[in-house]
């Protein structure tokens, strides 16, 4: 009964009928699709680094002294800096995860002139022997390099550098030899080649939103007296962070007067910076998402408003031929409720038409099913409650109404 | 009649308050956003050299083998030291420049301030030429500090103030990395959006600090923006690299007329084919290609990927808006029938309700075009803020592109009046007596 009154009040109002169709089914495909790619992005966000992120601190020094001797600076800095009761170790590294600069290499598992070998791009740290343990790296198989394996270089290969222990991530070790113990193997790069000691869990890259997800690896560094150096500092983990740095920035002035604190940033620093394209796109995606929500609800209740003035002749009609008051507000409910199902007939598909167009145009990934279904549903709610009130007062239209006007 | 459409259309709003505010509201929203990601997607695609007097290019030079061009770091979008060098030296008539960006401790004689890193631009002094920069005091440094090196520095404007405040910085020394060096020149503050000169990092910051690029075989700068190397070669020594095959410099050229470009090609044509019998072009067919200012943005694909989408994104949304707004007018409009029907009854044309309905859409349009401006200002500002965090990206990127001036009313107009048109063709061609009837 019910329905065969809502398609007729829909064939006399067509236009408006499918007004609300097409917007709700719209809105269903952009809120799916807007929904989605926030969710990624976030989840890109999030990705774990491999590192004890809340109590490291990067620093980029830079020295401008006349005969500056790095490795002498540099090993007292860190002696200096240990003796703070703030700082629990300091680690001199050519880089650190998510920093955005740094080098990379392609890495294979056999020498590059033979046929056959896997490769993968691969970030590689030059550190020292404090690294592993200042960062907070999880080892899953071997040790961490030693501090008597140093790095030669062979000049008779082609100025090779041989690297007698060399850590990588599970990730490199997936990578390159489809395991993830593999120590004893030996990696290759260009000019380069190590013994692999140790596989770590996780070590993120400088750049993963550039480069394949944590594919790293470190070994020791060689002599370094250039004037940019990088130290990475763990904090205690009672230390107060701005004391801390407060304390550090003092010590490393008083240590050596001519260089200056080029960048001093903690974790939440560095991801901030790294990611503010993605934070950047995630406040405009939230922002659309929040105003098409806002736009469609208020303009549906603006829409049922002027319904229920436009008919209010005929509900006073029908309720003066015997339809309660009850029956007037189920008419609605069920009208919204048909609309909202037709728009996810249409919406749903449409949806995964847009991701498709997305995908073609943009790095997007794809559309589950689950979201457009979801947000269909959430549309379908959220509209019954607006329909609500608009039902109520014309439920309340007086059967008089209908002899009154004619 | 334009004026009592504006009056009746004033009238009509005011009667109908709620909805008609809904509707500047929707369509301020979807046309703030629009031109919000418009602005954003705009200033990144923007061209810094369209108002130069002289089309400067963008050289590449095909010094790699077939096959290695499009390696890990994409084509050759920089040069090597010896080809810059032998270019720019050449006795061709052309304003080259060769160039490269380094950063420095920068300390002025003054005992009591504290070194501050600056970046600074290593080049010739065509760079100033160029570009069109404007000098305030003292000129570029001379030719034959060009030619033999010479410790000179041309500094902005801003950071003259920054570092002298209100003395005069013409003649004072700067110590950059210990070494004393004097300011011959001031120019003006040149931030090109986006940096078309070295689009390879910090595309948004330009240099405020510049140094004749003949002291790098002896002063052995250092650079601080991309090294793309594609040949697997020994550097142990400055001059190691200097000599190398490491792409790091960039260089442009400009030429006063057709001859200077004719002159300056053949010259590199004879030099590419010298290198080649030399074996160090090892490519088929080693060619340079001059880019123009246009060409050179495509190629580095400066746009983001993120600011495409969300124009394409906002774009949908108003979309929706629209959509939103034709439903709520033909409510409206309909609600306003009797008085249509009357003013038809009395003579009105369908041609008149339908431009007096017209008109009103469109001061509704305007309206929000607006509110939507006051919005799109808003968002930039937190846009900015986000993305100028930890200064990866440098500062106004985010701010009002100026064509969005006109953007914005055209758009929100036009929305308005494509949202219109449907509401206001059904409710003229409503037969009047429908309307007088119940009245």
């Amino acid at each position: 009964m019910q329905i065969k009154n809502v398609f007729n009040t829909a064939r006399r109002n067509t236009s408006s009928t499918l007004l609300l169709i097409i917007q709700a089914a719209l809105t269903i495909a952009i809120l799916a699709n807007l929904v989605s790619m926030i969710n990624n992005r976030l989840d890109e966000m999030d990705r774990p680094s491999g590192i004890d992120e809340s109590v490291l601190l990067k620093i980029n020094l830079y020295h401008f002294g006349q005969d500056f001797r790095g490795d002498e600076v540099l090993n007292n800095d860190i002696e200096v800096l240990k003796q703070l009761p703030q700082v629990e170790s300091v680690t001199r590294t050519n880089q650190v995860p998510f920093d955005g600069s740094g080098s990379s290499g392609t890495f294979s598992n056999k020498p590059f002139e033979e046929e056959g070998g896997l490769r993968s791009q691969t970030a590689f740290y030059r550190v020292d022997e404090n690294f592993a343990e200042t960062m907070g790296l999880k080892f899953v198989a071997g040790r961490d390099i030693l501090i008597e394996e140093k790095t030669d270089l062979i000049e008779a290969q082609g100025d090779y550098e041989l690297h007698e222990a060399v850590v990588i991530t599970s990730q490199l070790a997936q990578a390159l030899f489809g395991r993830v113990d593999v120590v004893g193997e030996n990696v290759y790069g260009m000019g380069f080649t190590g013994r692999v000691v140790g596989v770590v869990e996780r070590l993120e890259t400088p750049w993963p939103k550039w480069m394949d997800a944590s594919r790293s690896l470190y070994w020791s560094r060689t002599a370094n007296n250039a004037p940019f150096q990088r130290i990475a500092v763990r904090l205690t983990d009672s230390a107060n962070v701005e004391e801390a740095i407060q304390a550090i920035e003092k010590t490393i002035y008083e240590t050596y007067p001519d260089r200056v604190i080029q960048r001093l940033e903690t974790y939440p620093q560095i991801r901030a910076r790294h990611f503010s394209i993605d934070s950047a796109l995630i406040f405009s995606l939230t922002l659309v998402l929040g105003m098409l929500i806002a736009v469609v609800s208020l303009g549906s209740i603006g829409m049922a408003t002027f319904n229920v003035e436009r008919r209010t002749k005929a509900i006073g009609t029908r309720r003066a031929i015997g339809a309660t008051k009850s029956d007037i507000v189920i008419e609605f409910l069920t009208e919204s409720g048909m609309i909202l199902l037709a728009a996810m007939v249409i919406g749903i598909p449409l949806a995964m038409l847009l991701n498709w167009q997305l995908m073609a145009m943009f790095s997007v990934e794809q559309l589950s099913w689950g979201y457009p279904v979801a947000v269909g549903i959430a549309l379908l709610v959220l509209s019954l409650i607006g329909i609500l009130y608009p039902a109520f007062k014309a439920s309340s239209i007086a059967p008089s109404i209908a002899t009154r006007t004619a | 009649m334009f004026f009592y459409y504006l009056d009746l259309a004033v009238r009509s709003i005011k009667r109908t308050p709620f909805v008609s505010g809904l509707m500047v509201l929707a369509l301020a929203a979807g046309v703030g956003l629009t031109i919000t990601m418009l602005s954003v997607y705009l200033q990144l695609s923007n061209n810094p050299a369209a108002g130069l007097k002289v089309q400067p290019y963008a050289v590449q030079l095909q010094t790699q083998p077939e096959g290695r061009e499009t390696g890990y770091w994409g084509a050759f979008r920089q040069v090597t030291y010896r080809d810059a060098y032998a270019l720019t030296h050449s006795d061709t008539d052309a304003t080259k420049l060769m160039m490269f960006k380094s950063s420095f401790a920068v300390k002025t004689e003054n005992p009591t301030t504290k070194p501050v890193m600056e970046t600074v631009r290593i080049t010739n002094g065509s760079f100033f030429k160029m570009w069109e920069m404007e000098f305030i005091a003292g000129s570029v440094w001379s030719d034959q500090v060009d030619k033999e090196g010479g410790f000179d520095l041309v500094i902005a404007e801003s950071l003259a103030t920054q570092l002298f405040g209100n003395k005069d910085a013409m003649n004072q020394i700067i110590n950059l990395d210990g070494k004393p060096y004097r300011v011959v020149g001031i120019v003006k503050d040149y931030h090109p959006m986006p940096k078309l000169y070295d689009l390879n990092n910090d595309i948004f910051v330009g240099e405020r600090m510049f140094i004749p690029i003949s002291l790098t075989p002896t002063e052995k700068f250092g650079t601080s923006g991309n090294n793309n190397s594609w040949k697997g070669e020994p550097i142990n020594t400055y001059e190691d690299r200097l000599a190398s095959e490491i792409l790091w410099l960039q260089q442009w050229v400009s030429f006063d007329n057709a001859q200077q470009k004719e002159q300056f090609t053949q010259w590199v044509e004879n030099y590419i084919a010298e290198q080649k019998l030399l074996g160090r072009f090892q490519s088929d067919d080693p060619k340079m290609f001059l880019r123009t200012p246009e060409e050179w943005l495509t190629i580095n694909d400066v746009v983001d990927e993120e600011s495409t989408l969300m124009v394409a994104i906002s774009a949908l949304f108003l979309v929706i808006c629209i959509i939103n707004t034709i439903g709520l007018l033909l409510g409206k409009f309909f609600k306003g029938a009797p008085a249509v029907g009357t003013r038809r009854a009395l003579g009105a044309s369908q041609a008149q309700i339908f431009s007096q309905h017209i008109v009103e859409v469109a001061l509704i349009g305007a309206v929000g075009a607006m509110l939507g401006l006051v919005f799109a200002f808003s968002i930039l500002n937190v846009l900015d803020a986000i993305l100028n965090t930890g200064s990866q990206l440098g500062y106004g990127l985010t701010e009002i592109h100026w064509t969005i001036w006109f953007y914005a009313p055209a758009i929100s107009i036009a929305a308005a009046v494509i949202a219109g048109i449907i509401p206001a063709w059904r409710i003229c061609r409503m037969p009047p007596s429908l309307y007088l009837k119940i009245q």
